[in-house]
């Protein structure tokens, strides 16, 4: 684990010089593509037009400024109107609170007047984690955004295949450290928002039925095994068929194809040995068991019934 | 994680911490605890001596009235009796902490750990070994092109989600579109804090691992407009043998070909076994206006299992399934929904099928089973209103196994934005095929939340349970009990933010409110 430290170390020392410290990305033109760089001439400076932007006063001109020029006389007249639709982004960011500012740190680039980009930010505020996306907290910076149209009721059942094909666009709102909410719940948490507060009651038929892979959240062996052996469930060295499936008296005789259409329910109260005790006698593959495959790539599950004699070996 | 592995990422992070000026740190700190207070009541195995048997009506034994299976010649017979009642008091409690600004843009320290414990004796809750548990720990320097992690970290794909003790660097030349990754290290068991060798993983002590085993994976991903594919490898290796115990890849993609919809699919292969993994393709319609969502898909089912245990050698069997679901949102803040799936289990590749044969015909004491199910359900959540969300639903499934139906409900009242008071309540019956015991459980409950500075969050919850457990004979018996909850949240930041640390958008969305 040192080695790897140090080669951690070494690789992140590395790629910050490669890249720096002060990469602040490029800058994006502005909207309506009025010639800034043009009418600096004419207005001195930028409170010309936007003297009320730190005062929390219009922070555009009004049209008729403008038309004080463009009459069509002088110059052509132009169409213009101040953009309505408030912060170009869903930032927090407001002028008035960043009086001390001059225009030009944020909005000129070279010579071009520009909008100014999430580095420019980042240069003062010292969080240098946008590009970041498991940094907690992105309301922080920015307005609540609506959750997308996709997250309808079923999302938390349905955005394995999307979020695991495409985890970009889940980072646009999440942190990554979220997914060990539901992924990794906690023990005293009731099963940390995921299920339903009855859920405990009720799991026995989604987990049979397979209505979620319960897997995916939790290891069989740590969390249903070890339940079920405090609630008496666990086989553990008991006879077969012994109470529990006298539902149906003839369970044992017929088991297979029930074991193999819920062999992870199998799993959450049977031992290996407890199926071992018959299979060693009764094979127990399948008609499109690979056998050959398994044991090129681990002989070690083979032997637990072959011992060194697994059929196919040299 | 190893102990010295640790403490060189802790001195790291102390070192970074002192190297950098104080203003400059950057750190955003989460700290929740819970405590639970829940029962469950299992089952106990007993016997009784043969001879006080008799043959009951339909020509079972019953001892008692209690129906029990008799082994033929036994001198006894077993049942099933009520267990006791067993209590667990399960306490977590978890940070989460980011820290950065150490004079490096982009550099970042990350530690999620967790203790846990059961107040009650007997340690009878899931998932309280061990106390310390430590989820993440990694430092991380990341760039718009590189991401590098080293320490705990974890990786998730649709092969599952892994945790290991090792590094991950991820690149993203051509402007982020190319994605490529690759990650190694010394892996936990799948959704566990545990290697595969740990005795608190595997209590009942099989075929389990003796050594830890090494995970090995990459990912390259395109994401252009409108389309994403990614291609997953995972290998898992036994370092004792020197082979691997998983061996798996996968493709998959996401299609937004515009006017609303939105494609998305995969399909595994496991190398190991040579067989099609689970594979899926699910069409999702939004329409523009936001009035109605209509998804439909199709997946195809097969579980997996390490190969270090000999499950996978019974060829258990996949399942085939199609599933639609349809949300209307007919007024602003109502919704509308109801889904359906339908699958059959896939026989004819994994069990031979001697119906016909007459020399080897099925044996007489076939079980007879189902290889089809079904589930809907259908609800409505009502949002509209900033101080008040209704929510009903009601779910049924019928399957191999098992079924159930029942329905729930709740009424969230949120007269200050500091304050939300739930409550809930609901019916559940779920018989199963092979028990006796129809259970049917009514459910009511409370929930209160609480903000009562910024920074600080606080909920408490009881749950009351009134369960009946039908079955033909003397063991039908009732149990009922109540179950509590309680939690404390601080939320700590550089930033001066107190936000739950859950994004505003997760808390819009309806089941998640009132659920945190």
């Amino acid at each position: 684990m040192k080695a790897l430290v140090t080669l951690a170390v070494a690789s992140v020392v590395a790629a910050a010089a490669s890249t720096g410290p002060a990469d602040r990305g490029s800058h994006v033109p502005l909207r309506d593509g009025f010639d800034h760089e043009k009418h600096g001439m004419l207005m001195g400076d930028c409170s010309a037009c936007h003297g009320g932007i730190t005062s929390g006063e219009a922070a555009y001109p009004d049209p008729s400024y403008c038309a004080s020029c463009h009459d069509g006389t002088m110059v052509r007249r132009v169409d213009w109107s101040p953009p309505s639709d408030g912060s170009p982004a869903n930032l927090k960011f407001s002028h008035t609170a960043h009086p001390q500012l001059e225009c030009a740190q944020c909005h000129v680039q070279e010579t071009a007047v520009v909008r100014a980009n999430v580095a420019t930010c980042m240069a003062c505020h010292g969080i240098s984690e946008h590009q970041n996306p498991q940094v907690s907290d992105c309301s922080m910076c920015h307005v609540q955004p609506p959750a997308p149209s996709s997250h309808s009721f079923e999302w938390r059942a349905q955005h394995a295949s999307e979020a695991s094909a495409s985890p970009e666009q889940c980072a646009t709102c999440h942190v990554r450290s979220d997914c060990l909410a539901c992924h990794r719940p906690d023990a005293a948490s009731p099963a940390g928002g995921y299920h339903p507060a009855d859920f405990l009651q009720g799991h026995p038929a989604a987990a049979y039925n397979r209505q979620t892979e319960c897997s995916t959240c939790h290891n069989p062996g740590q969390f249903c095994q070890a339940c079920h052996q405090q609630a008496g469930l666990v086989s553990d060295g008991r006879d077969l068929g012994a109470g529990y499936h006298d539902g149906n008296r003839n369970f044992i005789g017929g088991h297979g194809l029930v074991a193999r259409q819920n062999l992870e329910s199998c799993v959450a109260c049977h031992t290996e040995r407890d199926c071992l005790r018959c299979h060693t006698r009764f094979n127990p593959h399948g008609s499109d068991f690979d056998a050959e495959r398994w044991r090129k790539t681990n002989p070690t599950v083979c032997a637990a019934c072959h011992g060194a004699a697994i059929p196919g070996g040299d | 994680m190893r102990l010295s592995g640790f403490r060189a990422v802790a001195a790291l992070g102390g070192l970074l911490a002192c190297a950098a000026p104080l203003h400059a740190q950057g750190y955003h700190i989460r700290w929740d605890t819970w405590l639970q207070s829940a029962a469950f009541r299992g089952v106990s195995l007993d016997s009784v001596l043969a001879s006080e048997t008799e043959i009951g009506e339909g020509g079972g034994s019953y001892y008692d009235g209690i129906a029990v299976k008799c082994g033929t010649g036994a001198d006894f017979c077993t049942y099933f009796d009520l267990g006791e009642e067993r209590r667990g008091a399960p306490l977590t409690s978890t940070i989460d902490a980011s820290i950065w600004g150490f004079g490096i843009q982009g550099l970042k320290l990350h530690v999620k750990g967790r203790y846990n414990t059961d107040l009650e004796d007997g340690n009878v809750w899931p998932g309280t070994r061990p106390q310390g548990q430590l989820l993440e720990a990694y430092a991380e320097y990341s760039n718009p092109l590189l991401t590098v992690q080293a320490g705990r970290t974890h990786v998730y794909s649709r092969l599952g989600f892994w945790g290991f003790d090792g590094a991950q660097a991820t690149i993203r030349p051509i402007g982020g579109r190319l994605k490529l990754s690759a990650y190694g290290g010394w892996a936990l068991a799948e959704a566990a804090l545990l290697p595969v060798n740990s005795e608190d993983l595997n209590p009942l002590d099989d075929y389990q691992p003796a050594e830890r085993e090494v995970i090995v994976g990459g990912t390259a991903g395109v994401s252009l407009s409108g389309f994403d594919l990614r291609v997953i490898y995972q290998r898992l290796i036994d370092t004792e043998v020197d082979r691997p115990t998983s061996d798996r890849g996968a493709v998959e993609a996401a299609v937004r070909p515009g006017a609303g919809f939105t494609v998305t699919g995969g399909m595994e292969y496991n190398f190991g076994q040579g067989d099609i993994g689970t594979s899926n393709v699910q069409v999702a319609y939004q329409d523009p206006g936001n009035w109605v969502r209509l998804v439909v898909g199709n997946r195809w089912y097969r579980p997996t299992f390490p190969l270090w245990s000999i499950w996978g050698v019974f060829s258990p069997a996949g399942y085939s399934t199609r599933y639609g679901s349809i949300g209307l949102y007919v007024i602003p803040g109502l919704e509308l929904r109801t889904r359906g799936e339908a699958y059959s289990y896939n026989q004819g590749g994994s069990l031979v099928d001697n119906s016909g044969d007459t020399e080897n015909p099925p044996s007489p004491l076939s079980v007879a089973t189902e290889d089809s199910g079904w589930r809907w359900s259908a609800g409505a959540t009502y949002a509209g209103l900033r101080w008040l969300v209704l929510d009903a639903t009601y779910a049924a499934q019928y399957g191999p196994g098992a079924s159930s139906q029942g329905f729930n409900g709740r009424i969230t009242f949120e007269p200050l934005r500091q304050v939300a008071l739930t409550a809930h309540g609901g019916y559940l019956e779920r018989p199963l095929e092979y028990r006796f015991w129809d259970a049917e459980v009514y459910s009511y409950g409370a929930r209160l939340e609480l903000q009562p500075i910024p920074g600080i969050f606080a909920n408490v919850g009881a749950i009351r349970y009134d369960e009946t457990r039908e079955r033909p004979d003397a063991l039908r018996s009732e149990w009922d009990h109540w179950r509590f909850s309680a939690g404390l949240t601080f939320v700590l930041s550089s930033s001066g933010s107190r936000s739950r640390g859950l994004h505003p958008s997760i808390l819009r969305i309806p089941e998640m409110r009132g659920s945190r």
